[in-house]
């Protein structure tokens, strides 16, 4: 009898695996194909060949020590800039998501709406204006350019004020009563309660950071502060075909910010274990 | 404890970054240096292969000036995201030297940020006729030059020789009519219906349209091309009948099944190329060095001229690629340092190495004389065919000047991928691009002359 | 606790009687506090937001030259910017593109969270495994993706044809470019739809599933009345945000097709890019930005007006 059951479920569960491996190829193979390609050998790569015969690393190799690339430092400078852009984010949207839920004030909704609109504008509007700007405060070619604009996002407070809203009321009548201030509340309490959320946030907004391309390139003119997502494109010319150069390149952009990934993940989902006020 | 910790950091990590400055802060608090290098900036958009040796170049010139002149060089994307970086900042003169595509000659000489070269050339008494006059004549306008050439190339005809010679093949093609006939012996069609090899296949790149418009003999524009005293008002080649000629080959080879679809740019026909699923393609010359690296014992590449819409057609290429632009800085210690690095930048032994390492032809007549260049052509004789080539057309052929050139591409393009889509005829198609591009030209001469 | 109640009482009592002043700096303060708390993003926002865009819809009414200097004020003539895209029948074209592209997107993208959530909801061997896969493109940057997924989509030597046999052009045939684009989009974000929908999942009450069961609810069942409705205001996020992701979604564009061929993928905000960057028509993509953000604006309130009738708190 219990060997039975034993056996459904582990039937069960291969069943529930394997149901997964349809979905898990199709997010899978472009990726595995991509490492594939970077390290075959260049007849093989037009040979139409899917797994090398023979690993052959010089593509690493070359994008790594080639000094004309520079990749270490540019991999260092998109680490600076998207943890500071990570961290200003939590502070300034948790403040402002605060007091979009606990807060009454005059011009709420409007000022909500505001914040919601901005959403709503394409980023290649205000691209060459800020451009202007940071040419006009001679802020270009600095981390500064790159992180000032992004210390906040409509984003990040619609995320974190959806998720101070399932808290209970009472939690911070309690806490006023006790003559905590708004502050202390917020620090003490409310942040540490919404860990899911912050960490949800805080991975999302690395990762945003980390995959600019368009205003890094418009903003910095040299291999001290460009990002790693240039790097790529760098390794691209129109004349010349190095395919498996460049997918090395894109493999180099993309482990740095997996290893985040696989990171973060366990923060993830030990926040959310960790339970959330909900009402 | 911990949260006041994260605090500090945050607060520190802000900060630094507020303070952390770049290049613009240090040259503008830096008082002026004794007697160290000029620094002066380059600009520009070699990537890959190519850009690798540009850099070992530029490396050799530091290394010559050493403590008298330094130049920093810096990759700003591909040619377009580079251009409509240096549109959007010219005015702040963010580097000494760039880097600038064919087609956008016309806007930079617009701009009123650059110095033209004709300038140093007469004070330096530089003698002009050591670069290729027909490369020269590109960047020529009212016995002005403008740039330096740098990176120029022509279009080429590469087929595949090893599949040439097993089908018996032993004709070079000059024109499409010898294309059509040699791709029909080179097709090889699977029994399921599908194509295993075509004999031809080429990218949706307008440059290709612009060269034939040359080689016919024709011109793009109106106003002489745009090299007049008026700057060019509308297209010319929908009157002079030249564009609907290179729209029907386009018709005729994706109908006919000569030739597959290859989208926009050249990319993707060059992989067909090198895989052996296209026996010819039409590319640039700077592909060559790439192409023979990654094609490798393969086969054998054949490199012949362009071809011609018609067979007698009489006109001849032109130059694409870039050229070197002189900033208007008004610093002079920077702006004479350039001049030392553009004359260093087309001395023959450069060009040989820089059309050794890439396919660039070489701008300067005298580089054929270097030794490094003939070990290069006894190696790789393909190299010799763009050379010839470009000897054989003539400075009349230089190529339109088109304020909107880069908008005027994109609209050939997109008109041509509709023709390959059957949206449209080969008519309509003609009307369309003309009907846009002369659109584009007149907001611009209106905002802008 | 009741001491500090005693304690404040007593303050405020003395303040009272001292100190009106200090009432009324205090009240000022508690007053001013909300919007101390809004300052750090408000002015983030002001500098690189609202300034910016004051500035477009500036531009927008003007013809600029090619630096993108405002030259010829032409709002209300005949050559307004606005005026001449609803004259265009290509501005067209890229309206009806955006908007299915938006909704191909969107609802494919949460499709996708939704399938890759309920997939790994409980745990079983492998479940862990499957998470981390399905939660990976979250990692990987649009850019780079389009450069291996150009590679993939090649018309004669791409891995999607090998694998297919066939030889279809992905992103040169009007009949498929779109699609190509829609398919890497969602590959892109399922990442983030895994990750937020499989968060909503969790906070769903057992209890709910339990009282299902006792009921005799099969597994489709529950997942219908009980699963959708609970997870609701998670979806109903989700949709928004992948909404807004693929209004901008620009470097696939720019990357696989430049909008081809002819207007097949010419998404508005390739359309703003083309005309500012390679046109220098500064005012003209002003006019498109305007129009793209009213049109975005207006989608945000209908679904928000939506909130209120279905989504359940």
């Amino acid at each position: 009898m219990r060997i039975a059951t034993r056996q459904r479920r582990l039937l069960q569960n291969t069943g529930r695996f394997l149901l997964n491996i349809p979905l898990m190829l199709v997010i899978l193979v472009p990726l595995l194909y991509t490492i594939s390609i970077s390290v075959m050998p260049p007849d093989e790569i037009y040979g139409n060949h899917l797994i090398p015969t023979s690993v052959k690393f010089t593509n690493y190799i070359q994008a790594f020590t080639n000094p004309y690339y520079n990749f270490p430092r540019m991999i260092l400078n998109s680490f600076i800039v998207s943890t500071t852009v990570m961290l200003g984010q939590m502070v300034t949207c948790s403040l402002a998501a605060f007091a979009f839920s606990f807060l009454q004030f005059k011009g709420k909704k409007i000022l909500f709406i505001a914040v919601l609109a901005t959403m709503m504008v394409p980023g290649e509007v205000t691209i060459i204006a800020n451009y202007l700007t940071m040419a006009q405060w001679g802020w270009l070619d600095s981390y500064r350019a790159l992180i000032f604009p992004f210390l906040t996002s409509a984003m990040g407070i619609f995320l974190l004020r959806q998720y101070y809203l399932t808290f209970a009321k009472e939690l911070y009548e309690a806490a006023k009563l006790d003559g905590c201030s708004n502050l202390r509340f917020l620090t003490s309490i409310v942040v540490p309660l919404s860990r899911p959320a912050l960490g949800a946030l805080g991975a999302y907004v690395f990762l945003n950071t980390w995959n600019q391309y368009m205003w890094p390139l418009l903003v910095t003119n040299s291999r001290e502060f460009r990002t790693v997502q240039i790097g790529i494109s760098m390794l691209y010319d129109i004349d010349a075909v190095s395919l498996g150069l460049m997918m090395a390149g894109v493999v180099i952009v993309i482990v740095p910010s997996l290893s985040i990934f696989v990171f973060m993940n366990k923060q993830l989902i030990n926040g959310l274990m960790a339970g959330a006020v909900k009402g | 404890m911990k949260k006041t910790l994260c605090l500090i950091l945050v607060g520190l990590l802000i900060a630094g970054s507020l303070f952390a400055g770049g290049a613009s802060e240090a040259t503008k608090a830096a008082p002026a240096k004794p007697a160290g290098p000029v620094e002066i900036t380059f600009w520009h958009a070699m990537g890959g292969v190519n850009g690798e040796a540009l850099a070992s170049m530029v490396d050799e010139f530091n290394k010559q000036n050493e403590g008298k002149i330094k130049v920093k060089y810096e990759f700003q994307g591909n040619y377009d995201d580079e251009f409509a970086k240096i549109q959007a900042s010219g005015g702040n003169y963010p580097c000494d030297i760039i880097q600038v595509y064919d087609i956008g000659t016309r806007y930079m000489i617009d701009s009123g940020w650059i110095l033209p070269v004709q300038e140093y050339i007469e004070k330096d008494k530089y003698d002009i006729s050591q670069i290729e006059p027909n490369i020269a004549a590109y960047y020529t306008v009212d016995n002005t030059l403008y740039s330096m050439p740098f990176n120029s190339s022509t279009p080429l005809l590469y087929y595949n020789k090893t599949a040439f010679e097993e089908a018996g093949i032993t004709k070079v093609p000059t024109c499409f009519e010898d294309i059509y006939e040699i791709a029909e012996k080179l097709k090889i069609v699977n029994p399921d219906g599908t194509v295993k090899r075509y004999g031809y296949g080429m990218g949706n790149y307008g440059w290709f349209f612009e060269q034939w418009i040359g080689k016919m003999g024709l011109h793009y524009v109106n106003n002489n091309n745009g090299r007049g005293k008026d700057y060019a008002t509308a297209v010319e080649f929908d009157t002079n009948g030249g564009g609907l000629q290179i729209i029907k080959v386009w018709d005729k080879i994706l109908k006919e099944g000569i030739s597959p679809y290859l989208n926009m740019g050249n990319d993707d026909a060059k992989a067909a190329f090198i895989s052996g699923n296209v026996c010819m393609i039409p590319e640039s010359t700077a592909a060559l060095k790439s192409l023979l690296l990654n094609v490798g014992d393969k086969f054998e590449i054949g490199v012949a001229y362009f071809p011609s819409i018609n067979r007698n057609d009489v006109g001849g290429v032109s130059v694409g690629g870039g050229s070197l632009w002189m900033m208007d800085t008004g610093k002079q210690e920077r702006e004479d340092a350039t001049w030392e690095f553009l004359k260093f930048m087309v001395s023959p032994e450069m060009q040989a190495f820089w059309n050794a390492k890439t396919g660039y032809f070489p701008v300067t007549v005298a580089a054929a004389q270097t030794a490094t260049f003939k070990e290069n052509i006894a190696k790789y004789p393909q190299f010799q065919v763009a050379i010839d080539q470009l000897h054989s057309s003539a400075p009349q052929y230089a190529g339109a000047l088109l304020s909107v050139f880069s908008e005027a591409r994109q609209i050939v393009q997109n008109y041509i991928a509709r023709l390959a889509n059957n949206e449209l005829d080969p008519q309509a198609t003609l009307n369309g691009m003309a009907k846009d591009i002369n659109k584009a030209i007149e907001t611009y001469n209106l905002v802008n002359y | 606790m009741l001491n500090t109640l005693i304690h404040v009482e007593h303050a405020m009592k003395d303040s009272v009687k001292t100190n009106i002043p200090t009432l009324r700096k205090k009240k000022f303060l508690s007053l001013s506090e909300p919007y101390l708390f809004l300052l750090p993003a408000l002015i983030i926002f002001g500098l690189f937001l609202y300034y910016p865009f004051l500035r477009t819809i500036f531009l927008s009414m003007f013809l600029t030259n090619k630096t993108g200097k405002a030259k010829i004020f032409v709002a209300f003539t005949s050559n307004d910017n606005y005026l001449t895209l609803f004259k265009d029948p290509s501005f067209w074209s890229s309206v009806a593109v955006t908007f299915k592209f938006v909704i191909a997107v969107a609802l494919g993208g949460l499709l996708v969270g939704l399938t890759s959530s309920l997939l790994t909801e409980k745990k079983y061997r492998g479940s862990g495994f499957s998470a981390a896969v399905y939660a990976m493109p979250i990692a990987i940057a649009s850019a780079a993706a389009s450069m291996a997924f150009k590679m993939i989509l090649h018309p004669t030597n791409g891995l999607l044809n090998q694998l297919m046999g066939t030889q279809i052009n992905f992103t040169g045939d009007s009949r498929y470019a779109l699609a190509s684009v829609v398919g890497l989009t969602i590959w892109l974000t399922s990442g983030i739809n895994f990750i937020f929908i499989s968060a909503g999942l969790r906070n769903v009450p057992g209890e709910l599933y339990d009282s299902a069961s006792v009921d005799g609810a099969g597994y489709w069942r529950k997942v219908f009345s009980v699963t959708l409705p609970s997870i609701s205001p998670t979806l109903f996020f989700q949709i928004i945000i992948n909404i807004i992701g693929a209004f901008q979604s620009f470097s696939q564009i720019k990357l696989l097709t430049e909008g081809g061929p002819g207007d097949a993928t010419n998404v508005m905000v390739w359309s703003i890019y083309k005309d500012a960057f390679r046109n220098f028509r500064f005012g003209a993509a002003a006019a498109r930005s305007v129009i793209l953000f009213l049109i975005v604006m207006v989608i945000t309130i209908i679904q928000f007006r939506f909130e209120k009738k279905g989504v359940n708190y």
